[in-house]
């Protein structure tokens, strides 16, 4: 049963990992994704043995993750594969046998407790960030972890106490078939062994030292003394009261088996769940960073598998430099750590939903670039090249950027809307209102000096609309919508020569910006309700 | 002498020499420089959001406050913005309540008394250009050098105090110390173009493209800029190209200054 | 809380325009420590030329030829005018002191010639004026029956070749039009932007090109005054050399790139002559103290205590913001300094837009002594260090006498000197 559950747990855990594989090929074949693996090994050993990003992003997060990763490590190759790996290695190698019992109990511990440190995170996050939606990602994982230890730690525990393979192993492993022989060993083994027999028998001095000498004779080569299994040991104490019957009932029998398929289902969800990160995050690693080059020389590449090595850890957006932005508009899509989701999502899904989309298209133009995300990302994705590479992508699936979008918007189109809404918000309007308060601009005399300190004016040509001083005539004539969608307020470069040469010592420039600031606005309303329309069909 | 530095978002990814350079500078002074978290001066949410751009400049002065620092940056669009955050602050009272709420939140304060700086100014300013001139170790030599002011340090001058907005003075006379030597162009005060790159390629690259033609006119080696976006803009590949071709080199004024000074190339790049 | 700063000097000019600029040059060439505040754009709108006396009396239909004579019946006649507190000598002297200021800048202004120079205008008019920037000058040269070329730019507001042809017609009857298409540009010109196309050598290679067809038609050729921002005159006589014909600049509209000129030059080198200059700051709150003033310069994020001995008001009329018109009366904006004007509101104005003595409004303004200082109701000095001098003054038309920039220069040079002379004794 076990030869043919492993057997198919490896094919299916296989074809799972063939099949996400053909996924990001699949992916790969559109947009500026390349599937050309250009690939940096240094980074990706280290990142991979010793965790080194996470080690710089956070001690104490490294710490509890270096606990389950050693802990699973040794488990993984010095007691699942015992058979190819440690009895090869160490002749004398038994799994009841020092310092493997030991340490086989000790690695369980560090897994049990960094797992508890993970859940732990999550609690603490949920009561501090209740609408943290990745707080519930890679729970599975966790969990399948320690129900396989938990399962273990029993299995192990009921072993340590079960009269009847103790019995087998008397059997199989010695020469004892004198009734008072075997009692003498089975107190030697209830005291020093913790097994728990049916019946009570006797402890004397002389039948305790002569159990002793059995244990020496048959035992002792294979068997260490249980108090180094000291998990399963303090487990075991604990078990009087039901251990006969669970030695009656054989529970060593049914929890081997629900231990080995809990491993099994790791094995076979490792292509669907976090567990992929294990092979992700070295490839993630592995792959070279987009530099200024690559995109000057349109040479980006970016693998979309690496999208899925990111573990919701959240630490980009602990240092991501517009993290401000996200506490004024509220907008998740801002932050690195959902921005990835929502990118991830719409390489994996055909048809996302257009008000995600819309927002993080909005969301991803608020990001700077400053590469802090990157820098920290204990997964070594390349966060920042698929920032950059997203608006274009987004663009084609019909997001523009909202310089492209009023653009593309005839000013009349514009006009024809109303914007009541706006007035309304007046009331709160907390910007310094230029553009709504008439002394701002009355005094304007068309003398046309800011137009001719203008180097959009000057080098634009026929692709500028308006001129600056034109733009304050529009306001005087009450047409701030029109004004805010003319190319002049869009291609502005914010240089304040106008401003700077104002004889009447009008605003012109902080006029110019707060009219984009109003055409940003509209232009997002009109987006959600496009976004909105798109949803309804 | 402690100041917290604010490096901008752009530099750690795309100017890095200048990072480099500039703390090798400040070290050589004597400038002790304090890496606070700071976020976004604000500037790129200036077209989008005021808010968003005057919080995220008033959170950086808070974080600053918290440890009692002033803060330098070698960026002008930062330097401008922040000093633009800290007029809203004292002018718009409502904008103050409501950034006041948003910073405790996060159990931090601002007073209004940081104080913000530019390299250029606090080189003129706070050190002077006769004490600089006297720690100039190896003069360069007399190379034909032109300056690009950089918009958002200079204008509006009512805001930002940095210079003469319409005949600055301040970078020529710290260039001149050094060996090389300033001379006039049309284009000092002139914008680079940076601002509309990302959505204006063609516009953008259209005025860049003209400081080359000034500077030729004008016989200058180099093009020197004291700004991350100037620099940024100077880099680009098409005109780097062109500049090459004519042997014209835009140049960091950290790295200038700091081969005067004596700081050795590795510690300049 | 704003920047706070503190700064002592000398002599403290509250005013950025052509009075203002005058007298922070002559200040700074004394070797007092200066400060300026005020918005140097209002330059924009110069023409370029400096007037000294173009029309006397009001309400003349001809302009005079010989602004002296002009100025002994002024003098006489009006001796409530600026003019009349100084002499012919101390005006010369003033227009010398401008000259060598901007020579040093690069900016050459040819001499004053006893008479008035005339110079035609986009209107297609004549101006009388007094000094004139060397590109403009062989414009002298044009006499009625000169072959003349006017030259236009396609796209260039303002300024129509064929319009002033049409005006100078009468006169003159040879005169030719062209009208320049520029590469590459097909919407509207502003005039600062095709200015600078002219410091590109190819743009004025394909310029002589288009003119050169009319080298042996014409001797002359006038054009919009936009030949380059910097270096004018290197540009115009390599112009001449290409097209082997004199070429003068025709002063247009605003904005004027021969202001432009004056507000480059006057800004470079005041800076490099170490005048600190506030840019669109404004004096708050001014006190004096008995032996300084104490002035608060305020604008967005600064706030500039001034201390200064003495002060130049040159603040200009009411677009400058020197005055400020209420509904009955008018005041001075800095000092509060009693103006001179109509008894009451009605008598601003004359009905007709044009009549020929102007309107009263245009002579109201501050007064002064001699050497400009403002004096009160009993004419008392209100401060001794305190000037007033520009368009500020009282009775002084300047628009139809056009004596705008020689009353401005004369005043400015002479109050500075005023001031110069009291206060440097010690030093």
């Amino acid at each position: 049963m076990f030869q043919i559950s492993l057997y198919t747990a490896l094919g299916l855990s296989i074809a799972g990992l063939l099949f996400r594989i053909y996924r990001f090929q699949k992916k790969g074949s559109s947009g500026t994704l390349k599937l050309k693996l250009s690939l940096n090994l240094k980074p990706a050993f280290f990142n991979t043995i010793f965790q080194s990003k996470l080690f710089y992003a956070s001690k104490t997060r490294w710490a509890v993750h270096f606990l389950v990763f050693s802990g699973f490590i040794y488990l993984v190759f010095f007691h699942a594969l015992d058979e190819w790996i440690a009895f090869n290695l160490f002749q004398s190698y038994q799994p009841t046998l020092d310092p493997f019992q030991f340490l086989r109990d000790f690695a369980g511990f560090l897994v049990l407790i960094g797992c508890s440190g993970f859940l732990l995170r999550r609690i603490l996050n949920t009561w501090i960030n209740p609408d943290n939606t990745t707080n519930y990602k890679g729970l599975f994982p966790i969990i399948l972890i320690l129900l396989v230890m938990g399962s273990g730690f029993m299995l192990e525990t009921i072993k340590i106490i079960s009269e009847p393979v103790f019995l087998e192993m008397v059997e199989d492993y010695s020469d004892i078939d004198e009734d008072t022989d075997l009692d003498h060993l089975k107190i030697y083994w209830e005291t020093h062994y913790q097994v728990r027999f049916k019946k009570d028998i006797l402890i004397t001095e002389e039948a305790l030292e002569h159990g002793r000498r059995l244990n020496t004779d048959y035992c002792l080569d294979c068997h260490s003394k249980i108090k180094s299994a000291f998990i399963s040991k303090a487990l075991a104490t604990q078990l009087d009261k039901p251990a006969n019957f669970l030695n009656y009932y054989r529970a060593d029998n049914w929890l081997y088996p629900i231990h080995y398929l809990l491993s099994f289902l790791m094995l076979v969800s490792l292509p669907f769940s976090r567990f992929f990160h294990i092979l992700l995050i070295p490839f993630a690693s592995a792959q070279q960073k987009m530099t200024v080059r690559h995109f000057q020389e349109k040479a980006v590449s970016i693998h979309p598998a690496t999208f899925s090595a990111c573990t919701n850890c959240g630490l980009c957006s602990a240092v991501c430099s517009v993290y401000p932005n996200f506490l004024i508009t509220g907008n998740k899509q801002i932050l690195p750590h959902f921005k990835i989701e929502s990118a991830r999502k719409m390489m994996a899904v055909a048809h996302l939903n257009p008000k995600k989309l819309n927002q993080l298209q909005l969301g991803n133009d608020d990001c700077t670039l400053c590469h802090h995300c990157t820098d920290i990302c204990p997964s070594g994705i390349d966060l920042q090249g698929i920032w950059q590479t997203l608006p274009q992508t987004l663009h084609k699936m019909g997001y523009p950027d909202n310089y492209t979008f009023v653009k593309d918007t005839a000013l009349q189109e514009r006009e024809n809307k109303e914007w009541e809404k706006e007035q309304a918000d007046r009331a709160y309007d907390l910007t310094q209102n230029l553009t709504g308060r008439v002394y701002s601009f009355e005094n304007c005399v068309q003398c046309t000096v800011c137009t001719n300190v203008c180097p959009v004016v000057a080098y634009g040509g026929n692709d500028n609309d308006m001129t600056p001083q034109q733009i304050m005539n529009l306001l005087r004539l009450g047409k701030k919508q029109t004004a805010a969608g003319t190319r002049m307020v869009w291609n502005c470069l914010t240089c304040y020569m106008c401003q700077e040469h104002c004889p009447s010592e009008i605003k012109v420039a902080d006029i110019i910006i707060e009219l984009r600031n109003i055409s940003n606005q509209t232009t997002d309303s009109l987006k959600i309700m496009g976004a909105a329309d798109k949803a309804d069909k | 002498m402690k100041l917290a530095y604010f490096p901008g978002c752009k530099i750690n990814f795309y100017l890095k020499d200048y990072d480099t350079s500039f703390q090798s500078l400040m070290e050589k002074l004597g400038v002790d420089l304090i890496q606070l978290p700071f976020n976004c001066c604000g500037y790129p949410a200036r077209s989008t959001n005021f808010e968003v751009s005057v919080f995220s400049a008033i959170r950086n002065f808070a974080l600053a406050r918290k440890y009692d620092l002033d803060i330098i940056t070698p960026c002008k669009c930062c330097f401008g913005q922040l000093k633009y955050a800290a007029y809203q602050w004292h002018e718009n009272k409502k904008l103050k309540q409501k950034m006041e709420c948003l910073l405790a939140d996060e159990n931090i304060f601002w007073d209004g008394k940081t104080k913000i700086t530019h390299l250029l100014s606090f080189l003129y300013n706070d050190i002077g250009v006769l004490e600089l001139k006297k720690k100039i170790d190896h003069k360069l030599p007399e190379k034909k050098i032109v300056t690009q002011y950089g918009c958002h340090a200079l204008r509006p001058f009512t805001i930002t105090g940095f210079d003469n907005p319409h005949a600055p003075r301040i970078f020529e006379e710290l260039i001149n110390i050094t060996g090389f030597k300033t001379v006039e162009w049309s284009k000092s005060t002139e914008c680079c173009g940076n601002p509309i790159y990302e959505t204006n390629k063609s516009l953008s690259l259209k005025i860049l493209n003209s400081k080359l033609t000034a500077a030729l006119e004008a016989g200058a080696d180099h093009i020197c800029t004291a700004c991350t976006h100037c620099q940024i803009q100077y880099n680009e590949l098409s005109f780097q190209k062109e500049c090459q071709k004519h042997k014209i080199t835009p140049v960091l004024f950290t790295q200038i200054l700091g081969a005067a000074l004596g700081i050795k190339k590795e510690k300049l790049i | 809380m704003k920047d706070k700063k503190q700064i002592t000097c000398d002599i403290t000019v509250i005013g950025a325009g052509f009075a203002g600029m005058v007298a922070a040059a002559r200040a700074s060439d004394l070797g007092l420590k200066t400060v300026q505040t005020g918005n140097s754009s209002h330059l924009y709108f110069a023409s370029g030329l400096f007037d000294f006396l173009g029309v006397y009396p009001l309400g003349s239909r001809t302009p005079i030829e010989d602004p002296r004579t002009g100025l002994e019946l002024l003098q006489k006649e009006m001796p409530d005018h600026p003019y009349s507190k100084t002499s012919l000598e101390t005006i010369l002297k003033s227009f010398d002191f401008l000259a060598r200021f901007l020579h040093s800048t690069g900016l050459n202004y040819v001499k004053p010639d006893k008479d008035n120079r005339s110079v035609l205008t986009a209107a297609g008019t004549f101006k009388p004026t007094c000094m004139m920037p060397e590109t403009i000058s062989k414009g002298g040269l044009l006499k009625k029956d000169t072959p003349l070329l006017l030259i236009d730019f396609k796209g260039l507001e303002g300024f129509c070749a064929g319009q002033i042809a049409a005006v100078l017609k009468k006169n003159h009857p040879y005169i030719f039009t062209l009208s320049v298409e520029v590469p590459g540009e097909s919407g509207n010109l502003n005039p600062t932007y095709l200015a600078t196309l002219f410091e590109d050598s190819s743009f004025l290679k394909n310029l002589a090109t288009q003119i050169s067809p009319f080298s042996n038609k014409v001797k002359l050729v006038g054009m919009p005054a936009v030949c380059g921002i910097n270096k004018s005159l290197d540009i115009l006589t390599r112009l001449e050399k290409m097209t082997g014909l004199d070429i003068f600049e025709i002063p247009m509209m605003p904005p004027s790139i021969p202001g432009l000129r004056l507000k480059n030059a006057f800004e470079k080198k005041l800076a490099g002559n170490h005048v600190h200059f506030l840019s669109q700051t404004k004096i708050t709150s001014p006190q004096f103290n008995g032996s300084e003033f104490i002035l608060n310069a305020v604008n967005q994020n600064m706030e500039t205590q001034i201390r200064s001995k003495g002060i130049i008001l040159a603040t200009g009329r009411f677009p400058g913001g020197g005055l400020h018109a209420k509904r009955g009366c008018i005041q001075e904006t800095v000092f509060n300094l009693p103006v001179y004007q109509p008894d009451e509101r009605s008598l601003w104005h004359h009905l007709n837009f044009f009549e020929k003595q102007g309107h009263m409004i245009n002579t109201a303004g501050v007064e002064t002594d001699i050497v400009f200082r403002p004096v009160d109701t009993h004419g008392a000095v209100i401060y001794e260090n305190l000037y007033a001098v520009g368009t500020l003054l009282a009775h002084n038309d300047w628009v139809r006498l056009k004596s705008g920039s020689g009353v401005s220069a004369v005043s400015a040079v002479t109050a500075v000197n005023d001031f110069y002379k009291k206060n440097t004794a010690g030093l």
